[in-house]
């Protein structure tokens, strides 16, 4: 697995070249001088070179890394501190609330079904305000994503986004996204 | 002696029954309001309490001020440990260690041995400014362009020592902060970079969108990955395991101390500021402990070296603000926002021509930070209590949360995609194994480190010799090369010794169950 990592290096290193690339181009079209002293594109010139320079470096070290050299001392990179927290958190394996090994396609699965979701509400805040939006959104993540049943989820989803609604609009004076019914 | 009696007159003057209703007031309140998301810098607390503050009599708003910046404060640190969420720049290196410490389950001593090395701090702040003000302001008003960038230097070579296994990803990762923070209009000529055409960037990427979404959404994507039904949190049960032990104020005595003495001289430099303080400190503290493995895993010493620096920096910061008038950061802006209230601008003369409305000043943040200790020590563990909701109601909420967050910071949603956009950075990066630290402290420091730059060119008519001719900065960039080699040396010693502990690992192994490959699945299996 040593090559998943060595794999993510050289991604990090192509990444750091494009955005470098990019910068470099917008800090081209700023002005090195102004007024006789260091303009604009001064800072941002300097800054794009040297991370275009880093990233050939990373891209460099990546492909010339043996296999399962690249990663020495780390934890694949698919388990995340997080489960290595859990490691620690559960020596005697008695993490009743942690369901069976997810599936690599199936983690990234969830992870993206959230952040649709959250896409989604956000998408909707102007039009359906933030107490409604909230709502559907922590329904969803509750009752699809989560797949939990009952009265619980519903009333997260409720009296969750609600409270915080009424913090900050009632008590607080600082006005949330209203969308066409007002709230 | 003269300026410990003021002192001494200074607390007397603030010490009624009165204040003490309002600065305890004030600690709840700053507490309750501060751990809301959006709101958790002690300048947004006292912003939103304003109404109520100038509706009081000058020494009562005063103490009232001190008790809500130590409570929004104590709550910055609250939600960066609890939920690793930075509310201020000051709170991001409390994430590192603070938040794994809640994971392994302790939580509650991290925000207690936040609450006790805060205080000792400030004890020490508050008396190292009444004896040595004088001699100190003559060091920091030495301070200028030059030794400013060298010092901005000296905190971004930190954070890349410190928070990184790869050397070379800290860097890419410090440089794309850098990057980040030069979005916007350029205060010197007012050109737009990398704006895009839209509006809502010209005042460049708002600090809480780019922290929460790093940070705090980053962590819950990575958690998300697998489906839980309970709480992710260990939290033990009883009072007493929820507080900080003997042991572990035995283990952070010299961490206090570092982060105290740091903490007064960073904050003496004007326009220094905690969030450096509290890097250089955690930097310190890590390279003089013995358990140096364990910084970043949850070591205790990593919240009690960073909370001490940040406590102590109030009472360094009164020398820049007393003497030129130059509010630094939040803190000093409380105390110019109370000396205005009392109607005076303050200035050199200061210290000397008003002594007997400076020193209450100085006593009340004093005794607002005394007060929450003895108010939020015992709350501790009622406040840990987040920690055991089930992680599907926790996540959900830090992600409506975040959105309130990113929005109330101007009441526009553009800044809630662009916590979407950092979100999915935060997570991006965390598979790729960079470190964010790196990345926030850069963007923290990018403005202040980009114009102290171009003005030390503009004072040397485009010299970059300056930086090396001047005696401050060039001994600041000494110490750079030094603990750059010194980290070099290190990283190779490391190296060499994982080589060699692998090496006489597979000599163990081997004989006894055959390939090397099934040496992990061994010790899995047990």
């Amino acid at each position: 697995m040593g090559d998943v990592m060595r794999r993510t290096d050289a991604i990090v290193g192509v990444v750091a070249l494009v955005i470098g690339a990019y910068a470099l181009k917008g800090a081209l079209a700023l002005g090195y001088y102004y007024n006789g002293a260091p303009g604009p594109g001064f800072f941002p010139r300097f800054l794009s070179l040297l991370l275009l320079l880093l990233g050939g470096a990373q891209l460099v070290q990546a492909v010339l890394s043996k296999s399962g050299k690249a990663s020495r001392g780390d934890p694949e990179p698919d388990s995340t501190h997080a489960d290595v927290a859990m490691a620690v958190q559960a020596p005697d394996g008695a993490h009743a609330g942690v369901a069976a090994a997810v599936a690599a396609p199936r983690k990234y699965l969830r992870v993206a079904s959230v952040m649709a979701g959250w896409i989604v509400s956000v998408a909707l805040l102007n039009r359906l305000g933030f107490l409604i939006a909230m709502v559907l959104l922590v329904f969803y993540l509750n009752v699809v994503v989560d797949g939990k049943r009952g009265w619980r989820p519903v009333a997260a989803a409720i009296l969750m986004p609600g409270a915080i609604y009424y913090a900050f609009t009632r008590f607080l004076q600082i006005p949330l996204p209203a969308g066409l019914f007002g709230f | 002696m003269s300026a410990l009696t003021h002192l001494g007159s200074g607390l007397e003057a603030a010490l009624t029954l009165t204040n003490l209703v309002w600065v305890t007031a004030g600690v709840i309140l700053g507490t309750v309001v501060g751990i809301l998301p959006g709101l958790g810098s002690p300048a947004a607390v006292i912003a939103i309490l304003l109404p109520l503050t100038i509706s009081l009599p000058p020494a009562t708003g005063l103490i009232f001020m001190a008790g809500l910046y130590h409570g929004s404060k104590f709550a910055g640190s609250t939600t960066a440990i609890l939920l690793n969420i930075p509310t201020e720049t000051s709170s991001i290196v409390l994430c590192l260690d603070g938040h794994p410490l809640a994971k392994r389950g302790r939580a509650g001593a991290a925000m207690g041995m936040s609450a006790i090395s805060g205080f000792i701090a400030s004890t020490v702040g508050v008396l190292a400014l009444t004896f040595s003000a004088p001699v100190a302001a003559r060091v920091a008003l030495s301070f200028e362009p030059p030794e400013f960038t060298a010092l901005m230097v000296f905190g971004l070579v930190l954070v890349i020592v410190m928070a990184s296994e790869s050397a070379l990803k800290g860097f890419i990762s410090m440089t794309i902060g850098l990057l980040l923070s030069t979005v916007g209009l350029d205060i010197f000529s007012n050109a737009t970079r990398y704006t895009f055409g839209n509006v809502n960037l010209d005042n460049g990427i708002q600090f809480l969108t780019l922290s929460v979404g790093l940070f705090a959404v980053g962590e819950v994507l990575i958690n998300i990955e697998k489906r839980y039904d309970t709480s992710i949190f260990k939290l033990p049960w009883g009072m007493r395991k929820l507080l900080p032990t003997k042991d572990d104020l035995k283990t952070c005595r010299a961490a206090i101390a570092i982060g105290s003495v740091v903490g007064f001289v960073i904050g003496a430099i004007p326009g220094g500021g905690s969030t450096i303080g509290s890097f250089i400190s955690y930097n310190l503290v890590k390279s003089s402990s013995r358990n140096k493995s364990q910084f970043g895993k949850g070591a205790i010493e990593g919240v009690a070296g960073p909370e001490a620096a940040n406590n102590s920096e109030v009472g360094g910061a009164m020398i820049p603000l007393l003497s030129l008038g130059l509010p630094g950061n939040a803190s000093t802006a409380v105390m110019l926002g109370a000396l205005l209230l009392y109607g005076l601008q303050p200035g050199p003369l200061l210290f000397t021509s008003h002594p007997a409305i400076v020193w209450p000043v100085i006593a009340s943040l004093y005794l607002g930070n005394f007060m929450l200790l003895i108010l939020n020590l015992p709350l501790i563990p009622l406040w840990v209590q987040i920690l055991r909701i089930p992680y599907w109601i926790l996540y959900s909420s830090i992600l409506v949360l975040a959105v309130v967050g990113a929005y109330s910071i101007r009441d526009s949603v553009f800044d809630v995609w662009m916590l979407i956009l950092f979100s999915a950075l935060g997570y991006a990066i965390r598979k790729a194994k960079i470190p964010a630290a790196p990345l926030l402290m850069a963007f923290v420091l990018g403005s202040s480190f980009e114009s102290n730059l171009r003005l030390s060119m503009i004072l040397s008519h485009n010299n970059p010799l300056i930086f090396v001719e001047r005696p401050i900065s060039a001994s600041i960039l000494a110490v750079i090369v030094i603990l750059l080699g010194a980290s070099a040396f290190s990283r190779q010693r490391r190296r060499g010794s994982a080589q060699v502990d692998g090496q006489e690992a597979q000599t163990e192994v081997r004989p006894q169950v055959g390939p090397v490959g099934s040496a992990g699945e061994a010790t899995e299996r047990k």
